[in-house]
């Protein structure tokens, strides 16, 4: 029997496009340390430290070593998870089994990039399998999200004026989240006008690369008590992963032989068991992981928060504003901030903020008890965590 | 007289040159044999589900039973999606930037199977899905046993 | 096996993995290797708490998770603690074959410093020699501003 577990501290650096004053370390210190604060808990009453990220962005090898002081993993045990963009998301996971196992009380989990110390292109192709994909030059995962952008807009009426209003909204909320990355003041016809990268992708469509960390302390039930009166109780998660159709990395599209997404699978399983039979009522606030505006509105409609061809209506007449009915991302989202390892982890804490009613400026209107975090991984990995205030 | 400067950033600027020698294996090494001395595009049928993967595999990763017979998908196929990248981008192989406009594009090949690609077509305003498309191979000397024996698809009248 | 599938000679894929990197030295480093490369001194940050110095600098003790702000200047000298030398060829060697690495425990520092060392005869290199930095004359603020450590 799975112990139940909560969100008990809540760690995040402001997300930049370059960060050129702090060493990786030293940025994980700020999150750690912002992280322990919350949760009014030192680093000795930790213990487990996990630390991951997508190591081939900034090339260093064994980061769990590399930075084991800024995280404060001396002497205590610790593991790291990696997979592929969900891993912010799996990195809450794995402490999360380890608390729930009865085997640790409390567990600091960590996960960060920096994106500028590397060139992310070319490492994003070393995620294509070597001697078919990789050869190929044109891979590249622009290519995946505006076939897909495409494909959504021919099957749903949805139009390029939409994904902009996407954009629109993740600027509005980005402004109001001191640790988003972008706080552009953007127009419809700001977006529309951005160059194109690979139609119907326009810059403007798409999440930047960002620098920032991301930790958060899971704690057990016994030992919630003790720490905090504004637990995140984490009442259900899942993931659902899948072959990839070819070697690609993102090649799950055309699929001759289609059968339903990793989302749509995920989000119905984990519904069922839970009760849920109106997402868009009875779930408060969603934080998904969307690559890009296109990417939003098909998430949507395969988390079940709206019917197929729905989303792009939902968007035009406001509905997922923060003051809306479906508030979509509060914290503006990937669009606003795109550290890769740690954007999965971000959603799970802006989530967690939310139902803690402590994201000032971003907090939507309604009152929160349950929201859910998405995660995406290339190849159509998906995590879901779905967490509520009381139990 | 004022002490405080902004601390100076220091940067420490390097490059990755690692050379690695991949097997493509029994599979993708006969699907790129194929290519090279007999021009032909094969993929590999799942026995249980009726899928083609392309290049074959040795798993069909939804049933988790071995996939079965090779079949041949022929040169010619249909267009399904595409993407014209114009931004220059850096070749992780090279460490050089790839050559723009390239079109990358997903075609179904008419044996059933999909294939990932590229299009001798680089002006998005000439291209639409369900234009049929054909292999143009490179000639014989200079194929290597690479997915690029296969230099691009053309757009073909039928 | 895969008895229906044949390869007449295995395919090898030769692929580069080509990626240039930038590291931001940070605010312990920065402060390091200005301070290196500026004025030719060697500065450590000291954890109160467990009253070690640690060379290079770091902003969190590793130990008990304080934090280091208290800045030290260390004499440019101290003891080998180990070494070895190298006789094989790797691209990413600073020089060439045969050479020393030593680990170095200046003088006031609790942590050992890697460096290269040199003006020395290979075979006579003992632990616990004393030994002191060489600096280059145009240094660019990284590590091997220091040249190498040389027998005192």
């Amino acid at each position: 029997m799975a112990r139940r577990v909560a969100i008990v501290g809540i760690g995040q650096t402001p997300h930049k496009s370059r960060m050129p004053e702090l060493d990786a370390g030293e940025m994980i210190n700020v999150a750690v340390r912002a992280a322990l604060e919350d949760a009014q808990l030192s680093i000795r009453e930790i213990d487990q430290v996990l630390l991951s990220n997508m190591e081939h962005f900034e090339g260093n090898y064994f980061v769990e070593g590399m930075f084991s002081d800024s995280v404060g993993s001396y002497l205590k045990p610790g593991l790291k998870t990696q997979v592929m963009g969900t891993t912010g998301a799996s990195m809450v996971t794995t402490a999360w089994y380890f608390v729930a196992s009865g085997l640790f009380d409390t567990v600091l989990t960590v996960t960060y990039q920096k994106q500028h110390e590397g060139q992310s292109g070319p490492v994003l192709q070393s995620a294509a399998e070597p001697s078919y994909d990789r050869v190929l030059t044109g891979h590249s995962a622009m290519y995946i999200f505006a076939s897909l952008a495409q494909h959504y807009m021919a099957e749903t009426g949805c139009r390029p004026e939409h994904a902009a209003m996407v954009r629109v909204k993740a600027a509005d909320n980005g402004r109001r989240n001191p640790f988003a990355h972008l706080k552009l003041e953007l127009t419809v016809e700001d977006v529309l006008n951005s160059r194109v990268l690979v139609w119907p992708l326009r810059l403007l469509d798409i999440c930047p690369t960002s620098a920032g960390a991301c930790a958060l302390v899971l704690a057990s039930e016994e030992r919630v008590r003790k720490i905090t009166n504004k637990p995140v109780w984490i009442r259900d998660h899942i993931a659902v992963h899948q072959e990839g159709f070819t070697l690609s990395v993102m090649h799950y599209y055309p699929d001759p032989f289609p059968r339903e997404t990793t989302r749509e699978v995920a989000s119905k399983k984990l519904y069922a068991r839970n009760g849920i039979t109106d997402p868009a009522k009875e779930i408060d606030v969603f934080e998904i992981y969307e690559p890009s505006t296109y990417g939003e509105l098909q998430y949507m409609e395969d988390l079940g928060i709206c019917g197929k061809g729905e989303a792009w209506k939902l968007v035009e007449k406001g509905a997922t504003t923060l003051e809306g009915e479906v508030p979509m991302n509060p914290s503006g989202g990937v669009l606003s901030a795109n550290a890769i390892g740690d954007c999965a982890m971000v959603r799970v804490a802006e989530a967690a903020l939310q139902v803690r009613g402590d994201a000032g400026e971003h907090q939507i209107a309604r009152k929160v008890n349950t929201a859910m975090a998405h995660g995406f991984g290339g190849r159509g990995y998906t995590t879901l965590h779905l967490l509520s205030k009381t139990l | 007289m004022s002490k405080e400067m902004a601390p100076e950033h220091i940067t420490i600027r390097t490059q990755m040159r690692i050379p690695y020698a991949y097997s493509a294996g029994l599979y993708v090494g006969r699907f790129l044999q194929e290519l090279r001395d007999n021009e032909k595009i094969y993929a590999n049928k799942c026995p249980k589900c009726g899928r083609l993967l392309l290049p074959p595999r040795i798993m069909c990763g939804r049933c988790s039973v071995r996939m079965g017979e090779w079949i041949e998908q022929g040169h010619k196929g249909t267009l399904v999606s595409f993407g014209v990248t114009i931004e220059p981008q850096v070749d992780v192989t090279t460490g050089e930037n790839k050559k723009v406009p390239f079109t990358t594009a997903g075609i179904q090949l008419d044996g059933g199977a999909a294939i990932l690609h590229l299009l001798e077509e680089t002006d998005a305003s000439k291209l639409r899905l369900g234009m049929r498309v054909e292999a143009v191979f490179k000639p014989r000397e200079e194929r290597q046993g690479l997915i690029t024996d296969i230099l691009h698809f053309k757009v073909v009248e039928e | 096996m895969v008895d229906e599938v044949t390869v007449r000679e295995p395919i090898i894929v030769h692929q580069g993995f080509i990626v240039s990197y930038e590291y931001a030295a940070g605010e312990a480093g920065s402060r390091f290797y200005v301070e290196l490369r500026d004025k030719g001194n060697i500065l450590g940050t000291r954890c109160p708490q467990c009253s070690k110095v640690y060379v290079p600098p770091r902003t969190t003790c590793g130990a008990c998770f304080g934090k280091l702000d208290e800045w030290v200047k260390l004499k440019a000298e101290g003891t080998l603690m180990t070494y070895t030398v190298v006789h094989y060829s790797l691209p990413v060697h600073p020089v060439g074959t045969p050479f020393a690495y030593g680990i170095i425990r200046l003088d006031g520092a609790d942590t050992g410093l890697t460096h290269l060392l040199g003006e020395v005869d290979l075979e006579s290199i003992r632990i616990g020699m004393r030994v002191k930095a060489v600096f280059k004359e145009d240094r660019q603020g990284n590590i091997l501003d220091i040249k190498y450590f040389k027998p005192l």
